[in-house]
């Protein structure tokens, strides 16, 4: 099922990979589309994304993790994002949901909570945290 | 087929503000999602989830619109008496339907041949066969308790092979001819065929309604010059772009 035999094993996702991943999902199981989406609604895929080729191999590539973990904020973000940019009508928001927890469930993803670090060990470790802010790194670290 | 009177609707009253708005939140609307409702029915798909138990994608007519239509679609009803007529027959045969597919869900989550199936499929033995090395592999967080659910449901919907990025289909996509053997026991092939009528019978209500929808929807558009699409209407109840 890895696309990526050997290459990345373990992941923590944020909210443009998954949230792009959900996306890919429910188009996949959208009926009456068929041709490719780079866009829905106000979501823009980014490349290498535009295609439904590109979004099954993100699917694919996250389906090979061994391990996957993301945290409360993002699943928060893609609330968000849900109302914010699928702007989806009728039943859909329903299904969007229904088949995104359908994915995770068959995904086993963990959601963690994090606990904020300790103050840096070291400058070089403080200048990444300012770069990638306080919750990424604690991710990370 | 004999053909429906649309003249139900007051010349006096309606105008074309308020057909623009019907055209927009209900008739467009609905017949996208009646169409995509009969190509399901069609593929033999009820679309059944156990869990919470319904039929994903085929719903009674008023659950396919926004909250804020149901106005609109009320009025649309109360000046349309045929169309309520039809999308009254629609919802039962819908619920006709969604019973039928619970009443086949649970026979076949109860039948311990299927069980008996699924757990040599997934013993150890049976990993080696699938490729994997843990059930998680193949059912992802979903409880042990649920396994035979899931694959009965896929039963339900006749299901063809899954993607590949889903966990099951390491299961599903190997082993979904010998599972679909069970809907041919006794008391499975019956319920089988319940549904199958419910949903034969549920497709030849949608297409009526469909017909009923875009006769209507002429019959105003030329009376009140009325275009049946504004530019970036809705179809389906989805944009997409």
């Amino acid at each position: 099922m890895n696309t990526f035999p050997g290459a990345i094993r373990n992941a923590v996702l944020d909210t443009g990979p998954l949230m792009s991943a959900l996306v890919a999902n429910f188009l996949d199981r959208m009926p009456g589309i068929t041709a490719d989406c780079s866009s829905y609604g106000d979501w823009q895929f980014h490349p290498p994304l535009l295609s439904r080729d590109g979004q099954q191999q993100l699917l694919g590539l996250l389906a090979g993790l061994r391990d996957r973990k993301t945290i409360a904020h993002v699943m928060a973000e893609i609330s968000a994002l849900l109302d914010s940019k699928l702007k989806l009508r009728g039943p859909y928001p329903q299904l969007f949901w229904q088949w995104s927890i359908d994915l995770l469930t068959q995904w086993n993803l963990d959601e963690r909570l994090i606990r904020l670090v300790a103050p840096p060990p070291s400058d070089r470790s403080l200048k990444l945290m300012v770069e990638t802010g306080l919750t990424d790194f604690s991710v990370t670290n | 087929m004999q053909r429906r009177s649309t003249s139900t609707v007051s010349d006096a009253n309606v105008g074309p503000n308020i057909v623009r708005a019907w055209f927009d939140t209900v008739i467009n609307p609905l017949l996208g999602f009646l169409e995509q409702e009969v190509s399901w029915l069609a593929q033999e798909n009820w679309t059944w989830r156990f869990k919470p138990p319904a039929l994903e994608l085929i719903c009674p007519v008023r659950r396919y619109l926004d909250r804020e239509a149901y106005p609109n679609l009320e009025q649309f009803q109360q000046l349309q008496p045929s169309f309520a007529r039809l999308a009254g027959q629609h919802d039962q045969l819908v619920e006709k339907l969604t019973q039928a597919a619970q009443r086949l869900h649970e026979k076949i989550g109860g039948d311990p041949d299927l069980r008996s199936e699924i757990s040599v499929a997934i013993s150890l033995a049976g990993f080696k066969n699938l490729g994997v090395s843990s059930v998680t592999e193949i059912f992802g967080a979903y409880p042990a308790s649920e396994h035979v659910n899931l694959v009965a449901q896929y039963l339900v919907n006749h299901l063809g092979d899954l993607p590949a990025h889903y966990a099951t289909s390491t299961l599903w996509n190997a082993k979904r001819h010998q599972f679909m053997k069970v809907l041919e026991r006794p008391g499975v092939r019956e319920l089988d065929i319940q549904a199958k009528r419910a949903a034969a019978q549920l497709a030849a209500a949608s297409k009526e309604l469909i017909e009923l929808l875009k006769e209507i929807r002429l019959t105003l558009s030329l009376k009140h010059d009325v275009p049946p699409s504004s530019a970036g209407s809705l179809t389906g109840g989805v944009r997409i772009q």
